[in-house]
């Protein structure tokens, strides 16, 4: 035979491999057409009175089966690498998920094993705690008979290394990579000490209601640990009080926890936790559907149907995690409010949520959600799709014809949603009102050098505009991001620049209210106006995917970026 | 005069150490942005923990002065602290290394038994079937992407079959049967390549000893195919050595995009997302360790070429 | 031009029984049309070549524009015969525009380093001595890095884009290139011809120009064209990892990227993008074997 008939038969061979393949496709439904979505996506009528159409997933019966106990949990996360368990862990809140909140413990946590309201801090390591009448020297009564994992005592005093380690540079176990981690959750600490055993006093530098806030973020480790490994090697024997001991941690490939017998807010059910680094999200899917994990972090958005038909439990619920883009509001276009405004009513966000995520995401109209205390109702969700009104205000403003601009988007990163689809969809969506929307896709690290640095720095004003995954909830920093305290360069993280002295001035108000109704009607009408200067344009709002084996039951999702594993336990 | 000749390549090794250091360290103060920035995070953090920071990892001191830092240190063995990964670089990449090292030690194993294997084969009969066979497998295995055989194999073997797990990688003291298993579709997806390129060059390399004078006076004396084949092994070989260098050279850093689709934590993977995350001390320490493996890598194989073959040792010490 | 008569092999005789000088280039020609092979595969290439060229006259969908409504669409629909992609767009039309895209990101690499590292090589083997020394140590320092690793950092360092892509690769491929040309070029560099030329008084840069480089072109190509088959695959894997095109850009490799996360789900339409990088790459590298065979120039 000659050499030509085996590439012949070569080529043939090649050629016939899209119509093999396209018979290992699962059967399926087809793709959404003509807006017809699964039973999964289609939002449900609302059980809570407040909120209109819920968007929440989430089978009770498995989330609140507490019949049984054990099993081993195998995690497959969506981080690059094991997020170190240092106080914070890297990897972003992902890390803060399922290392932070498992092996360390906070003095004020927010309660995440609260099914439908909005988390808030509660007592941890701290059982009660109240501020005195000057409104800066706060007295935190700890929680008595509480053990590091290494049996040592926790007290005031562990309580004030913590501290020291994260603040005082002249310590020597101070440890600089987690200050600078730490650096807005301590921003407004003044001084801090050990009246007793049992009590710490906190001053702040100024009236600040949301201490309890800032606290729920500080992972408290053990001071005889760090002071036995050192600063550097402390890690790799990384102690706190929190529900999970680790056992066993090898960078890059797993971490493994055992439960804490003794732990002061019930043993965890659960027999072993181990957590595994699956960037990849075709090999998260393909991990979870052999059985090699049985908790799976945002699979593919294209793969649910798939799951849910397969018997999988897809989790989604509403909580405050929000797109958004932040605009250059020290140049044209986007000074002009109208064209900022045009923006909103540009993006098509039903179908970015339903054809193209599949129900994985919510259309967001303020920074906040239906439902959400901070959400202004009297603004309401003024913002969906309406071409004919963009176009009126980009003719209004004085570009009829529209104009180019670019956005930066992040290529990695956790809990970025799928920036690439959503953004070239919001280039189709730009194009019907004349806007040409340059794509600039940046690795991480370049990403956030942007985002901090701001539209100020000469060196990012080659960009209008940046995508950015947000957690709205998430004091101080949620402030700074649209106050004048967060201008850079002595302030972060305003990017956009903008600036409204009554937005300015409700927050501050809300930071010196005590009362927590009455901050919240301040923070409500601040986000309100923000939405309406729309110096950020709202994109659409996460809802937390994740998909489980039927056989993990337990797991009671919580309107946070947070995950309670304490009841959780997996069926043989 | 072996002796003689090693040594003068061995000396000749120290220069090249030095140039590529230079070039490594530089390269990488090139990279944009801000090398803190990763370290900080997306919530950010105020100047002041900033500068204590690039004080910490000795950011703010002048290029020269942190070059020497780091060659100083390097001399004492001490490759850096990774802040990014909390990890001492020295430990990282040793682990990573290994791990690297067993696949490409397994795509070695498989990409050059087969390929030898094949080339031979094809050599014995040229220009008949089998000849053509292997010669068409071998351009296969040299064009394929890698990263798309590794998609392909985990749509067939991991999707469909559920046969083999979709990534990562098992310790061998967790099982043997769970260490192959999720050791052969990288090991494969990378070693195809090698299959080829060793294909193609046993078989012409053979081929073209086969046709040499030597092999018809060899035949003319009366000597058995089998004897004859140990001769023309021989003088066959420094081709197929030189490819073998080449290769495991291939195997051990370019590894990156299988790495990449099936989560093997090996030196690739770190590397790449090291440069992703601007972790400067672990991309330069890293990039040297490379550097050093190839360099003694080239050393080995043209040491085996001037004890293997004559006429090299002639035109070396010329 | 002398140097390419004082090379013919063969000669014709010609009307009053003289020899004839025959172009070496036609005899060459003439092995290419007699090998099946060679014309199957150069077939391809011109196929795959003129398809990305002519695009637009093959199909009417825009590459960077497609429903949502229309996603993942299997191969074999009614109306678009190879798919969709995650985004509606058409596969098809965006596997022909790609085309354009990583046919360049292939082949501009391999046209660039062809000249910069035949220059090098070439005035290395030629001056020896210290300029030699000098020249092939610095290209010696890229030895020292798996290739692709080194393509990944300097794309990296340049940030993402179809720029960067060929720059590095073209860094990348310097040094092997300079390589070939400097042993090819101390084969030349010795024959009397050269000698005869330099007693003439031609200058160095005649010399080069004239002598060296024509002759010196036959290995050089067979090996650099076996090079763009390499190049295309390096230039989709750079753009699979995040440092190529922007999207929408319908590269190969990006696309392979952006679709990966469907593989589970379309299968079928996510493997086109690879498959035509692989028959491309094949299709150049048969290609290249044939030149060799036909030009009878043994690997240097």
């Amino acid at each position: 035979m000659s050499n030509l008939r085996w590439q012949h038969l070569l080529a043939s061979a090649a050629l016939t491999f899209p119509v093999l393949l396209a018979a290992c496709r699962p059967a399926a439904p087809a793709p959404a057409t003509g807006g017809n979505t699964s039973a999964v996506n289609a939002p449900t009528a609302s059980t809570t009175s407040a909120a209109p159409a819920s968007y929440d997933h989430v089978d009770n019966a498995i989330a609140t089966d507490r019949t049984g106990k054990g099993g081993t949990l195998i995690v497959g996360m969506s981080a690059g690498n094991i997020p170190y368990p240092n106080t914070p862990p890297n990897e972003g809140y992902e890390g803060t998920r399922f290392v932070g909140n498992q092996i360390y413990d906070e003095l004020t946590p927010v309660n995440y094993d609260q099914g439908d309201s909005v988390p808030v801090p509660g007592p941890g390591l701290a059982t009660d705690w109240a501020v005195g009448d000057d409104k800066l020297t706060w007295t935190f009564h700890l929680r008595q008979g509480v053990k590091f994992h290494d049996g040592t005592e926790f007290n005031a005093d562990a309580v004030v290394f913590n501290f020291d380690r994260l603040l005082n540079k002249d310590f020597p176990y101070f440890d600089a990579t987690a200050a600078a981690s730490n650096g807005f959750n301590l921003l407004k600490v003044d001084t801090y000490r050990a009246v007793d055993p049992y009590t710490l006093e906190i001053k702040t530098k100024s009236p600040y209601s949301f201490l309890p806030w800032d606290m729920s973020h500080m992972m408290i480790a053990s001071p005889t640990a760090v002071k036995t490994y050192g600063v550097e090697e402390y890690i790799k024997h990384a102690t706190g009080t929190g529900p999970f001991k680790m056992t066993k941690y090898i960078d890059g490939q797993v971490m493994e926890l055992d439960p804490n017998e003794n732990y002061w807010g019930g043993k965890p059910k659960l027999d072993k936790l181990i957590l595994r680094p699956m960037p990849d999200p075709a090999t998260r899917l393909a991990a979870l559907q052999s059985g090699e994990i049985n908790w799976a972090e945002v699979p593919p958005p294209d793969s649910v149907d798939q799951l849910s038909k397969q018997g999988f439990n897809v989790i989604l619920k509403q909580y405050p995690h929000t797109i958004i883009f932040a605009l250059n509001t020290y140049d044209k276009p986007f000074s002009d409010i109208r064209v900022r405004q045009a923006l909103q009513y540009a993006i098509d966000r039903e179908g970015m949520c339903t054809a193209l995520l599949r129900g994985l995401c919510m259309p967001a109209s303020q920074y906040l959600y239906p439902g959400h205390p901070w959400f202004d109702p009297q603004l309401g969700t003024t913002f969906h799709l309406d071409v004919n009104k963009a176009k009126q205000l980009l003719a209004d403003a004085g570009y009829p014809n529209g104009f180019k601009m670019s956005i930066a988007y992040p290529t990695g990163g956790s809990g970025n949603m799928w920036p690439g689809p959503m953004m070239e969809l919001v280039q189709t969506n730009f194009k019907a009102v004349g806007i040409d929307l340059q794509l600039v896709p940046l690795e991480w690290n370049n990403f956030i050098t942007l985002f901090i640095g701001g539209f100020s720095d000469p060196a990012n004003k080659k960009y209008d505009a940046v995508y950015i995954s947000l957690a709205p909830d998430a004091p101080p920093f949620t402030f700074q991001s649209f106050t004048s305290d967060g201008l850079p360069p002595n302030g972060c993280c305003n990017a956009t620049g903008y600036v409204n002295p009554k937005v300015d001035e409700l927050v501050h108000q809300a930071q010196n209210e005590f009362d927590a109704q009455k901050q919240d009607a301040l923070l409500q009408q601040a986000q309100g106006i923000l939405a309406s200067d729309s110096s950020f344009t709202f994109a659409v709002h996460d809802l937390n995917l994740r998909v489980l084996s039927q056989k993990v039951r337990g797991f009671m999702p919580s309107r946070s970026w947070f995950a309670d594993l304490r009841n959780v336990w997996v069926k043989p | 005069m072996l002796g003689i000749l090693m040594a003068r390549r061995l000396v000749a090794v120290v220069p090249a150490l030095l140039g590529v250091s230079v070039v490594i360290f530089v390269m990488i103060r090139v990279l944009p942005g801000d090398p803190l920035a990763t370290l900080l995070g997306a919530q950010g953090s105020n100047p002041a923990d900033r500068a204590i920071l690039a004080r910490t990892l000795g950011f703010d001191e002048p290029m020269p002065l942190q070059y020497l830092h780091w060659l100083g240190r390097l001399l004492t063995g001490d490759l850096g602290f990774s802040y990014v990964r909390h990890y001492a670089v020295g430990e990282l990449i040793g682990a990573a290394i290994g791990r690297t090292a067993v696949l490409a030690g397994a795509g070695a194993v498989i990409g050059l038994v087969t390929g030898i294997g094949l080339g031979t084969a094809a050599a014995f009969r040229p220009g008949r079937l089998l000849d053509r066979a292997v010669s068409a497998l071998a351009i296969t295995g040299m064009s394929v992407p890698s990263f798309w055989l590794g998609i392909l194999l985990i749509i067939l073997f991991s999707a469909t079959l559920q046969w083999l797990p979709a990534s990562g990688m098992a310790e061998l003291a967790d099982g043997p049967a769970d260490f192959l298993a999720h050791l052969i579709m990288p090991a494969l997806a990378n070693a195809a390549i090698t299959i080829g390129l060793t294909a193609r060059t046993t078989r012409s390399s053979l081929i073209e000893t086969y046709g040499e004078d030597f092999v018809y006076t060899l035949r003319a004396k009366g000597l058995s195919d089998a004897q004859i084949l140990r001769h023309v092994a021989k003088n066959a070989a420094p081709a197929i050595l030189t490819m073998i260098g080449l290769q495991v050279g291939y195997l051990l850093g370019g590894s990156v995009l299988v790495e990449t689709i099936f989560a093997w934590p090996g030196l690739g993977n770190l590397i790449y997302t090291a440069i992703l995350a601007r972790d400067l001390i672990l991309i330069q320490s890293s990039l040297l360790v490379i550097a050093v493996t190839f360099i003694l890598l080239n050393l080995v194989v043209d040491m085996l070429q001037i004890v293997v073959n004559p006429r090299v040792r002639r035109l070396a010490s010329a | 031009m002398a140097v390419i008569e004082l090379l013919a092999p063969l000669e014709q005789r010609d009307e009053i029984g003289a020899i004839r000088p025959r172009s070496y280039y036609r005899e060459v020609g003439e092995r290419l049309r007699g090998d099946p092979v060679a014309l199957g595969s150069l077939a391809v290439v011109v196929v795959i070549f003129g398809s990305a060229i002519g695009a637009p006259l093959l199909t009417t969908y825009d590459p960077l524009q497609g429903s949502i409504l229309a996603r993942l669409l299997p191969v074999g629909s009614d109306s678009h015969i190879l798919g969709t992609d995650e985004q509606g767009r058409d596969m098809l039309a965006r596997l022909l525009y790609g085309g354009q895209l990583s046919l360049f990101a292939g082949i501009a690499p391999v046209v660039i380093s062809t000249a910069i590292g035949t220059i090098i090589g070439a005035v290395a083997a030629y001056f020896g001595g210290v300029v030699e020394t000098l020249l092939m140590r610095a290209m010696d320092v890229s030895y020292a890095f798996p290739a692709l690793l080194l393509a990944i950092g300097i794309a990296a360092a340049l940030g993402p884009g179809l720029t960067s892509t060929i720059v590095a690769i073209t860094i990348v491929l310097i040094p092997p290139v300079s390589r070939v040309a400097l042993s090819a070029t101390r084969q030349v560099v010795v024959q009397e011809y050269v000698e005869a030329a330099s007693v003439a008084g031609a200058s160095p840069r005649q010399i080069i120009q004239y002598q060296l480089l024509p002759n010196i072109a036959s290995p050089i190509f067979v090996y650099t064209s076996g090079l763009i088959g390499l190049a295309i695959v390096s230039a989709s894997g750079l753009s699979f990892l995040g440092l190529g095109s922007a999207p929408p850009a319908p590269e190969w490799g990006a696309m392979l990227n952006t679709m990966r996360g469907s593989v589970y789900v379309a299968p079928d339409v996510v493997a086109l993008p690879g498959l035509m990088i692989f028959v491309t790459s094949v299709a150049f590298n048969v290609l290249s074997d044939c030149l060799r065979d036909a030009l009878d120039v043994k690997s240097v």
